[in-house]
């Protein structure tokens, strides 16, 4: 099967796959005791205000009707708007999302990094107490409630040493404006990029700063499955002929180590990345709320106390595309390397 | 045919065994430590306490469990702990279903009618659904509220709350305190009995104050459907009203001062309210400010009532019949009942003026992104909003600078030229950027802890007001027992209200002994009666109706 | 006959393996006994408050301090278990009696079921976990079952995926085969052949379950979905904790916190040890 095809079928695969979670949710928050309507009046309210309301929110309308409207908004882009403040749904997503999106890179550099380093040491002392040690601080690692861990290092670093900020993604005015070329302005969201494109060191350093606990706590969690799964590419490849080989050439062991036997686990350390993101996105709410990051966890987490069923909904199925794209474009960079594996 | 094991795999069976048992164990621990059976509850009163989790009301949980630990001391009550976030726990309340629960009120107006009428009013308390229901108080409400009398009112307002006390539909439990954290230059920060925060009158050595905050807009700051505190304190700040409450006053009959209203006059039956106009004043587009503005912005919120504006909720409808303009710079008010709290209407935000070229009389001003003017209707007060932004739903950045059309510039206000508002996520990220400089003012959320802190750092200054924010225990009188107003007695009799604020706020808020705050006009330490943490009095009610 | 509880042949890998399965058996056992006698060994009551000062730290009376209501944390680290035990048990019942059947039946039957089966399953896996509890959660209101049924619904898709790719193994199996030609009921094959095959690999997730059932309930208290207060717990303890970080209040967050760390640390040292036992992942 030709990659093209591959690559098609799995798409319409995807689209089943986000209908069922969005009908899901869908279906939820309605059943959700609480109604959005009466929550604009902070004290009294008549019937007929109540209704006129509900009528404003689209909420008179029967379930049938709601979800084809919602439907159809959505194949246009359209994710509704906001049931607080009427401001659409899709601009308060993408202004959420590049904070989690910078944490969710952050945290997976040192996630793979933390991962991969650990995983190759463990693999070359093997059945040492260093393997074992590492093996061990793999699995903690992954016992550790997110926010726990968090706050650890929040107690630690940012109270009692003054190191890192204890919260929030930058101090306001702080923040960096990005690239702006005469009288164009461009701005990814993601700090670090525009303190570079703004060309300003004082504000990648305080990007980073802030950046730095939050994406530590959610990397060190995850990052268990990438020391196992590195330390056992590892020690299959290791015992390789052409690792032998090469040794005996008088390569020096780092050289061929990182340099041979790493690129054997590459494929299935991109492919864990993929699988891991969902769980990553799951982190993110958590650290999101320990940190005050002002990300798209938190943001549903608000929305939910609000009973702002536009909003929530539009998290979920955000989030599904999001999940569904990335495994896409794993698979895809998978399938492209590795002709072996095909539809 | 069987599954043939082998020999090799013995260690595999023990392993496995080794899980049964933990699996049994785990199994086993499970209903060990399922909660005791609850304690026989045979000759005790069952009380289904109520408390909202989602931080909608300072430390309801901490609360929940001192009320329950009072409770019982008694040895006669048994009380079990209910939680439901705000959306359901409001949905609760509509429905009845909590028979005992704890809420809060924030007023609308600053009048003791406002403390008392939503609450003891059959028609007025309709909105908590507590259905209680008394004829004969009733009148005395509707009374109190048609005088302006203040001898009337004092008299009145002190059967009110005999008959409060007598009844007991409702528990005052503590009135919080109004709290701000600034650096020890800032002066002129007034914290008083109409918890507004007038930025106008705050000094600062810098040109610019800045004010950190975890609040943020609800919804949008159109006065006709603000309800949110900071939605209503920016109204406030930008927008100007017919009359002000004095600052740091009581905000009695003779606290009112001259807004865009320079005098004024009510009819002897309190039905007619004449309003005379101050002159010159213009808009940001160069118009004058006369009677029609004035007209225009009544007649907007009554009208936008009707389809979804919060402040239906204050009564505007019930009170005000029209509005009329008399001549250029005069206005009058025709109300349908006696209203005497008129001015403290008058004086609250969402009674403000908007620019009727900015307003459209169908619909509310909401958020425009990258458009401060076009978010804001409301103008005439000392600042003009140079800037706000909102991210996914929250404010992000607010600005505001003097307003050169102000009227009271001549006066010296505002007294500081720009305010920058910083928005933090919680309170604890608010304390630390107060401690570490960053801010020049924290203002609102602050945990109890760090204003202990705060108190003794000398970098830092902390004023105190009265709070007008109170938090009482509510029951559901239809639901038996707590028809029955000796058991509602008996409840009240046992809580103890000093040591819950000792305990639970660090003696950072006030105890609470009437539905009307400490410090406003007319009020009695009526509960005083009761007690706090009367177990004896507790005891012998309870036993009386068979208890025990 | 084909060997299908798995050989090791590496000694010293069992070893390991077990080992793990051991001490976290060791430590979850320590943990459930802790909890069941707490009340007779905490020296105070976990919920009356003003036993000791508000926000006192580790002393010779409160040994692990007090919290902002005056309760003993060493009473509470004691009796806070109870919740997340029975969370953890209810949400692993539940996945197995709506999952386990769901999944052998779904993978067994094929065709169509199994399709949509599938899908819905693979929906619900891909998707953030979290997220999704704390929806249903939000939904279902506070509560141990309610907890429990919104981290089994997360949970559920997991043991589908690891039956329904036993199932698919042992189903071409020539035995199987051969017996299905022999005449032998659908229902017989299943619960004879098929079953006893897939109970090591439900054993091993279900293990890991548990600790993800305890690391989810903590989140779920954590973002304020949990119980209501009067029950002593962890989760609460680590949520209320953090408030009280600034002021140097450090001692009510740490001691839940290392509980519930242990708690899951226990039960996925167990979990890898049996997935370790169970498929091996080295042949060496």
């Amino acid at each position: 099967m030709s990659l093209r095809s591959y690559v098609i079928a799995r798409v319409l695969l995807t689209i089943p796959m986000i209908m069922v979670l969005l009908t899901f949710v869908f279906l939820v928050v309605r059943v959700l005791p609480g109604d959005p309507a009466s929550l604009h009046f902070e004290k009294r309210v008549s019937p007929e205000m109540l209704l006129d309301f509900k009528r404003r929110l689209g909420l008179d309308k029967p379930l049938i009707v709601q979800y084809f409207e919602y439907l159809v908004g959505l194949l246009r882009g359209d994710f509704g708007k906001s049931m607080q403040d009427f401001s659409p749904v899709s601009q308060q997503i993408f202004s959420a999302f590049p904070a989690t999106l910078e944490l969710a890179i952050c945290s997976t550099i040192i996630m793979v990094l933390v991962g991969v380093v650990l995983g190759v040491q463990a693999s070359r002392s093997y059945n040492s107490a260093r393997d074992h040690s590492i093996r061990v601080f793999g699995i903690a690692s992954y016992a550790i409630p997110v926010f726990f861990l968090g706050e650890v290092l929040i107690m630690i670093f940012a109270i009692y040493i003054h190191l890192f900020p204890a919260g929030d993604r930058i101090y306001p005015g702080m923040a960096p404006t990005g690239l702006t070329i005469g009288g164009l302005h461009w701005s990814s969201g993601l700090f670090v990029l525009d303190s570079i494109l703004e060309g300003n060191p004082t504000k990648l350093a305080v990007s980073l700063r802030y950046l730095c606990l939050p994406s530590l706590a959610l990397g060190t969690v995850l990052c268990g499955i990438f020391i196992r799964l590195t330390r056992g590419n590892m020690l299959e490849t290791l015992q390789l002929d052409f690792v032998a080989a090469a040794r005996a050439r008088g390569l020096k062991e780092r050289t061929v180590v990182y340099g041979y036997a790493l690129r054997n686990a590459f494929l299935p350390i991109l492919t864990m990345m993929g699988l891991q993101f969902a769980a990553l996105l799951a982190g993110a709410v958590l650290t999101e709320t320990t940190f005050s990051w002002p990300g798209l966890g938190r943001y549903l987490v608000d929305r939910i106390s609000f009973r702002d069923y536009t909003a929530i909904q539009g998290v979920v199925v955000f989030f599904g595309i999001l999940v569904a794209m990335v495994s896409l474009a794993v698979d895809i960079i998978y399938a492209y390397l590795d002709p072996r594996i095909r539809f | 045919m069987r599954i043939r094991l082998n020999r090799k795999a013995i260690t595999t069976v023990q392993a496995v065994a080794v899980i049964v048992i933990i699996i049994v164990a785990a199994v086993a621990a499970y209903y060990l430590t399922l909660p005791p059976p609850p304690p026989p509850t045979k000759g005790k009163l069952v009380l289904d306490l109520w408390y909202e989790s989602s931080g909608h009301y300072p430390q309801s949980a901490d609360q929940a469990v001192v009320y329950k630990a009072q409770l019982e001391r008694t040895g006669l009550i048994t009380v079990n702990l209910h939680s439901a976030d705000w959306p359901s726990y409001r949905t609760n309340r509509d429905a009845e279903l909590m028979p005992v629960f704890v809420y809060g009120w924030y007023p609308d107006y600053v009048d003791t009618d406002n403390y008392i009428y939503p609450f003891l009013h059959s028609e007025g308390a309709g909105w908590l659904h507590s259905n209680y229901k008394n004829p004969d108080l009733d009148k005395l409400i509707e009374q109190a509220r048609a005088t302006a009398d203040p001898a009337t009112r004092s008299n009145l307002y002190s059967q009110i709350q005999k008959i409060m006390v007598d009844d007991v539909p409702i528990v005052p439990v503590f009135q919080g305190t109004a709290w701000a954290v600034t650096k020890p230059d800032v002066k002129g920060v007034e914290l008083d009995i109409t918890t507004n925060m007038y930025y106008w009158l705050v000094e600062s050595p810098r040109d610019t104050l800045i004010v950190g905050t975890t609040d943020s807009v609800e919804t949008n700051i159109d006065l006709a459907e603000a309800y949110d505190y900071f939605g209503l304190n920016t109204v406030l700040n930008l927008g100007a009203g017919l009359v002000y409450i004095k600052p740091g006053s009581g905000a009695g009959p003779e606290d009112f001062l001259p807004g865009l209203a320079t005098k004024w006059s009510a009819s002897a039956d309190g039905t007619t309210w004449t309003f005379d106009l101050r002159q010159g004043v213009k808009f940001s587009d160069g118009t004058e400010f006369d009677a029609s503005a004035v007209k225009y912005s009544f007649d907007r919120s009554l009208s936008l009532y009707l389809e979804d504006s919060s402040q239906a909720g204050i009564g505007y409808k019930s009170i005000i019949d029209s509005v009329e303009v008399t001549s250029k710079y005069q206005v009058v008010f025709h109300l349908k009942i006696p209203f005497s709290p008129f001015l403290s209407l008058l004086a609250f935000a969402g009674s403000f003026i908007v620019n009727p070229k900015r307003a459209p009389m169908d619909k509310a001003v909401q958020y425009v992104e990258g458009d401060a003017a076009a978010s804001n209707p409301n103008e005439l007060g000392p600042y003009v909003l140079t800037s706000w932004t909102r991210k996914a739903g929250k404010d992000y950045e607010m600005r505001y600078d003097a307003n050169p059309n102000y009227f009271g510039l001549g006066d010296g206000y505002p007294k500081t030229k720009h305010v920058i508002f910083r928005f933090y996520s919680d309170a604890t990220a608010l304390a630390l950027a107060m401690k570490s400089g960053d801010i020049d003012m924290a203002f609102r959320q602050i945990a109890s802890s760090d204003i202990t802190n705060m108190q003794t750092d000398p970098t830092l200054k902390v004023w105190q007001g009265t709070g007008a924010f109170i938090q009482y225990i509510c029951f559901q009188n239809k639901i038996p027992p707590f028809d029955n107003p000796k058991v509602r007695r008996a409840v009240a009799a046992a809580l103890d209200r000093n040591e819950l604020v000792n305990t639970v706020f660090l003696g950072q808020a006030v105890a609470l002994y009437s539905m009307i705050p400490n410090g406003m006009a007319f009020h009695e330490d009526a509960y005083k009666q009761l007690g706090d943490g009367n177990i004896q009095l507790s005891v012998s009610l309870l036993q009386e109706l068979g208890y025990g | 006959m084909v060997q299908l509880l798995p050989q090791l042949s590496n000694l010293r890998q069992r070893g390991l393996a077990g080992w793990a399965i051991l001490i976290g058996a060791a430590i979850v056992a320590a943990m459930a006994i802790m909890t069941v006698v707490s009340p007779w060994i905490s020296p105070y009551n976990p919920i009356a408050i003003n036993v000791g000062p508000i926000l006192s730290p580790p002393s010779a009376q409160f040994s692990l301090g007090t919290n902002h209501l005056g309760q003993d944390m060493l009473s509470r680290v004691f009796s806070g278990g109870a919740i997340m035990f029975q969370v953890a048990v209810l949400s692993v019942i539940v996945c197995l009696v709506v999952g386990v059947p769901i999944g052998l039946f779904a993978s067994y039957l094929g065709g169509y079921t199994d399709k949509v089966a599938s899908l819905v399953m693979d929906s619900i896996y891909a998707f953030p976990g979290l997220v999704l509890a704390i929806a249903i959660a939000a939904m279902l209101g506070p509560g141990v079952v309610n907890m429990a049924l919104s981290i089994a619904v997360v949970y559920v898709p997991s043991y589908f995926r690891i039956i329904r790719s036993q199932v698919l193994t042992i189903k071409e199996l020539p035995y199987v085969e051969a017996a299905s030609i022999m005449g032998a009921k659908s229902r017989t094959i299943l619960f004879r052949y098929i079953l006893p095959n897939v109970i090591p690999s439900i054993v091993a997730v279900a293990t890991i379950n548990f600790a993800d059932a305890v690391l989810t309930s903590a989140g779920l208290t954590f973002v304020g979905l949990g119980l209501p207060v009067s029950t002593p717990d962890w989760g609460w303890d680590l949520t209320y904790g953090r408030r009280l970080l600034p002021s140097g209040a450090w001692w009510v967050i740490a001691f839940p916190g290392l509980m519930v760390v242990l708690l899951a640390l226990g039960f996925t040292m167990m979990g890898e040890g049996l997935s370790e036992l169970f498929n091996p992942r080295l042949q060496k």
